[in-house]
């Protein structure tokens, strides 16, 4: 008895941190999306924040926007991270460490200070600028395209895709690979009967985080871009500006709950999609049987 | 006599500075168990390892079926594997396991559910098809692991310490159906094992290997009842090994005593290693026996008891049913067919001569008895164990001639004296020694100018397939 009431103090922190941090700001956005506060004071019910962010053009067209950048940086992301990540594998200890650090130093800083320096090699002066003009493109600048965006998210979020497949392909045992190469199956099936399908827990959950902060950022697109609206620009923005006007954002706190419901959704089906493989497979070897 | 199915000729295999197979040669029959045993490290495993297309050997040639396959990947080579650790794929069911190479050979679904029904039913796994790997005993791994590499009906089964994680009753048991599995499908087995009993139990051919060379080859029996050095008698079943002189045919004497023997073919007063099995030594009363001993200690082991005992010169250990309690004295006698007598193995080392009448081994500079070298040649030394001894370690030992300095890495007592290995860098001399020292110990080995016999390298290779 002592011991369970033990057991539930030593959770306190962690409840007030999810309650302070996590509960109560999404009460807010839930509630600040729809009720609107009245002149004389007081809240009133209202659909008005919802049916304007899903009704609205701009928005959509933000949103379909955000979701294609933030897919093709996470293809991108997942192209560049297997190999990486398969290399890390197959390397010594040492050299492993090392690169590992070579990922992580970035890490360590400020992810807008980050983007300041993504900013100043891509300008005119700058590395990429220069490679950039170099092959021809006019303006000798990469600011304000569309690789600047997809580009800028790569290099923020390619370790969150290659961690989760390395820990996944160190999981594994080396020993299936050779013993499919055994059994007959040249490089190209050893992948996609055997490293593909034991990997796929780690593609997964790198997808999941690239992809959702992707979505939603619009610290990159904003310093590498300033042309594009991307969803979490406009949600920003909305704040802002509704902040200096001490009322808070109905639109904005309307566009963030639609934003993470189809996110959740999306992620809820992407995972569904790792889980219906198996699904489908038990399915078949029933039929086999 | 069948024809041969796999040859391997002159492999040698390094792992940067570490020699794992050195230029060997053995030659796998059509239909055979055989059996690759040795201790860790041996280079077995190495071995097999080359045969399945994992490792490539340095240099040397893997044929199959006379064709050299050496540069095939392991998917193109007719053999299949059974691992150590079963390796089965976690993501599929058993039945799916079995199939996955005969569904890669692009088989039709029906022939290959009846190839799969029949390798299950081979290793009596009936009704197990739709299991997941992790819900098996070790035991049922392993057989799926086998039924998986058997399916694909390959002319070769590589099997890599495949019974080593099983208990020993389990063990007993897959042992015996390996080999029937074995004889039913006519495949030929490659089993690799340092369970000299395993060995034994399965084997058509035993192939004894240490430090990445051939000691033996051989049928289980004559392994056991013949082995050629010292290395397999201590390896293969228990022995007692102790240093013997050779004092003409069929008369030998070890232990002050003098006993007939069969052996003949050795030089007068030749130094040999001699080799009695502890079942071998019959016991008497005292006064019967031509060798008298205390009993020092008797463990029960099932079947027999074995014990110490302790004569003037040796420590025995014999094997007896009957129980007899420490402290009695007994007599020993051993009958001429029992006494195993081997030629003392000479230590071959690779030098460089300096000059003439100069050679060197290692960081060492010996004087010897060779002319007619060229600068710098690579020759073959040959040191017997019994020609070097071991002096004083003096703080510049090394730089003195003739003197090797090392670290003793193994000890053994042999009666009258000790066998003792010394190592430095790559080089190992064996040295017979009447000086007690202990592992670790750095010590100094004189070797005298006229004990060092220098041999061309070609003419060395026809001397040892004299010996052979």
């Amino acid at each position: 008895m002592k011991n369970k009431l033990n057991k539930a103090l030593r959770a306190v922190p962690l409840y007030v941190w999810v309650i302070l941090f996590t509960v109560i700001p999404l009460f807010m956005i839930v509630f600040y999306a729809f009720f609107k506060v009245q002149d004389g004071g007081g809240y009133e019910f209202t659909m008005e924040f919802i049916q304007k962010s899903v009704t609205n053009g701009d928005y959509i067209h933000s949103f379909l926007i955000s979701v294609k950048y933030a897919a093709v940086s996470t293809v991108v992301c997942l192209i560049v991270g297997y190999p990486v990540a398969y290399f890390l594998n197959q390397i010594s200890e040492r050299i492993r460490d090392f690169i590992m650090v070579l990922f992580l130093l970035p890490m360590w800083m400020n992810f807008i200070i980050r983007t300041y320096a993504m900013r100043s090699l891509m300008e005119k002066n700058g590395l990429l600028g220069f490679l950039w003009d170099f092959l021809g493109i006019k303006g000798g600048t990469l600011i304000g395209t569309e690789a600047a965006i997809i580009i800028g998210m790569v290099y923020n979020f390619l370790p969150f895709m290659i961690l989760p497949i390395y820990t996944s392909l160190t999981k594994m045992d080396r020993g299936l690979i050779e013993a499919a190469q055994d059994l007959g199956a040249n490089k190209i099936k050893v992948f996609t009967k055997v490293l593909l399908p034991l990997t796929m827990p780690g593609i997964v959950s790198g997808i999941t985080m690239v992809f959702m902060p992707s979505v939603t950022t619009f610290v990159i697109p904003q310093m590498l871009n300033n042309k594009v609206m991307t969803i979490g620009s406009i949600i920003e923005y909305k704040f802002k500006q509704e902040a200096s006007s001490t009322a808070v954002s109905g639109v904005g706190a309307a566009l963030s709950m639609v934003l993470m419901i189809i996110v959740i959704i999306s992620m809820t089906f992407v995972n569904r999609f790792s889980d219906a493989e198996e699904i489908r497979e038990e399915k078949e070897k029933r039929r086999v049987n | 006599m069948s024809e041969h199915i796999i040859d391997l000729i002159n492999i040698t295999k390094s792992y940067g500075d570490n020699e794992i197979i050195k230029d060997l040669t053995l030659y796998i029959r059509e239909h055979e168990f055989i059996t690759i045993l040795g201790p860790s490290g041996c280079g077995k495993t190495t071995l097999l390892r080359t045969i399945a297309g994992f490792e490539k050997a340095d240099s040397g040639k893997v044929l199959f079926h006379g064709e050299d396959i050496g540069d095939l990947p392991p998917n193109k080579r007719n053999v299949n594997t059974v691992f150590q650790k079963y390796s089965l794929f976690p993501n599929m069911n058993i039945y799916e396991n079995i199939a996955f190479g005969l569904k890669l050979k692009k088989m039709k679904p029906e022939e290959i559910k009846e190839r799969v029904f029949w390798a299950l039913d081979l290793v009596a796994l009936n009704g197990f098809e739709k299991r997941k790997p992790d819900s098996l005993s070790g035991g049922q791994q392993q057989r799926v692991a086998i039924a998986r590499a058997l399916v694909n009906e390959p002319e070769v089964l590589l099997l890599d310490e495949p019974l080593g994680a099983l208990d020993l009753k389990l063990r007993k048991e897959m042992q015996l159906e390996l080999k029937a599995i074995q004889q039913k499908t006519g495949i030929t087995f490659i089993y690799v094992t340092h369970d000299q009993e395993e060995a034994l139990t399965m084997s058509d051919t035993i192939v004894v290997m240490n430090q990445g060379v051939i000691q033996q080859i051989g049928t289980p029996t004559d392994i056991y009842n013949e082995p050629k050095n010292a290395f397999v008698a201590q390896f293969i079943g228990e022995s007692n090994l102790l240093s013997g002189v050779m004092l003409r045919d069929k008369l030998c004497e070890f232990c002050e005593i003098h006993w007939p023997c069969v052996d003949t073919g050795f030089e007068r007063n030749e130094d040999v290693d001699i080799v009695i099995r502890p079942e071998d030594i019959k016991i008497t009363e005292p006064e019967f026996g031509k060798m008298k001993g205390v009993v020092k200690s008797t463990i029960f082991k099932g079947v027999h008891y074995e014990m110490m005992v302790q004569s003037d010169l040796f420590t025995w250990k014999l094997h007896n049913t009957a129980h007899i309690e420490p402290g009695t004295e007994i007599g020993m006698n051993i009958d001429p067919f029992d006494i195993q007598i081997m030629k003392i193995p000479y230590n071959i080392l690779t030098g460089w001569m300096n000059e003439d009448n100069l050679v060197e081994i290692g960081d060492f500079k010996f004087v010897c008895n060779a002319t007619g070298f060229e600068k710098d040649e690579t020759v073959s030394v040959y040191i017997l164990p019994q020609d070097a001894e071991i002096i004083p370690l003096t703080s510049n030992a090394d730089e003195a001639s003739n003197v090797f300095v090392g670290e003793v890495t193994t000890f053994r007592y042999k009666g009258d004296d000790y066998e003792i290995n010394v190592k430095n860098g790559d080089v190992t001399l064996l040295v017979h020694t009447y000086t007690k020292v202990s592992v670790g110990q750095t010590v100094a080995v004189y070797i005298p100018a006229d004990k060092i016999r220098i041999r061309k390298r070609e003419e060395a290779e026809a001397v040892e397939e004299q010996v052979e």
